[in-house]
């Protein structure tokens, strides 16, 4: 392991850290998301580079298929509910009174 | 100063993250995942794979990252916070180097960091060989054997895109 690892494994610590913290707008929480997925695509490539395994290079292709899959139903979540209620602000997803 | 290039790049890639992390209005965030996708990219062609990092720029940022941005300019609001003009961000900014800055130099004293691996400073310089490999580059070789040995995931990415597609349809269908 090396400390370019250690760095990239503190981004994804931080964004996951920046996920589960709300503020005002929904769309930061997907953005969060997609540094997420950034940070887990640089650590896998790095580690499949470093140890030569060769077939596992195509791994981070996939995970960046299914991520943006994840974020594109996660944009018309938004967009549904940008139309519904004017902005997107957490604060008006309150029908769940619990 | 050369030979420290990748760690920079990731001190920095950690840095934009940390600014997206601290939850500006989006279309600042947006900035900093592009700022932290370069970076990556960078970190990925010094380790080798050319390949995989244009990926990055091309279908992560120039895909992902323009959708983003045009929903973000839809739904933004007159007065975009910046990470100066609140106090709560720049707070949360700070904090976040501050703990980036206090790792970067625990592990510039002490050459080893164990947590749950052990990592250690020497892994930058030392290659795993297992032998040549010719003339032909071996992530390359590895990602066109997506389509012989990978046929089935082709198969299931393909699928689960054109469901993706069929779910955003009805979400997107209202009424």
């Amino acid at each position: 392991m090396s400390l370019v690892h250690i760095n990239i494994l503190m981004a994804f610590t931080m964004s996951l850290t920046g996920l589960l913290m709300y503020r005002s707008h929904l769309m930061s929480a997907l953005l969060c998301l997609e540094g997420m997925v950034l940070s887990l695509f640089i650590l896998a490539t790095l580690t499949i580079l470093n140890s030569h395994f060769t077939l596992a290079n195509m791994m981070p292709i996939i995970l960046l298929v299914f991520a943006a899959c994840e974020a594109a139903i996660g944009l018309a979540l938004l967009i549904m509910i940008s139309n519904t209620y004017g902005t997107d602000y957490v604060q008006n997803l309150n029908l769940l009174q619990c | 100063m050369m030979m420290y290039i990748v760690f920079i790049m990731s001190v920095i890639f950690v840095i934009s993250i940390v600014g997206v992390s601290s939850k500006p209005s989006p279309i600042y965030g947006g900035l900093g995942l592009i700022v932290s996708g370069a970076m990556g990219c960078g970190i990925v062609f010094s380790f080798g794979g050319s390949f995989l990092g244009l990926m990055v720029f091309l279908i992560y940022l120039g895909g992902m990252l323009v959708v983003f941005g045009y929903t973000a300019a839809m739904a933004t609001e007159q007065y975009p916070e910046a990470w100066i003009s609140n106090k709560v961000v720049l707070g949360g900014f700070l904090s976040g180097l501050v703990v980036e800055f206090l790792m970067v130099l625990y592990v510039l004293w002490g050459e080893k960091v164990s947590f749950v691996f052990e990592f250690n400073g020497l892994g930058d310089w030392v290659i795993y060989d297992v032998g040549e490999s010719g003339v032909f580059s071996e992530e390359i070789m590895g990602i066109a054997a997506l389509y012989s040995y990978g046929t089935w995931l082709v198969v299931v990415t393909g699928w689960s895109l054109f469901i993706g597609v069929v779910a955003i349809m009805e979400i997107t269908r209202g009424n």
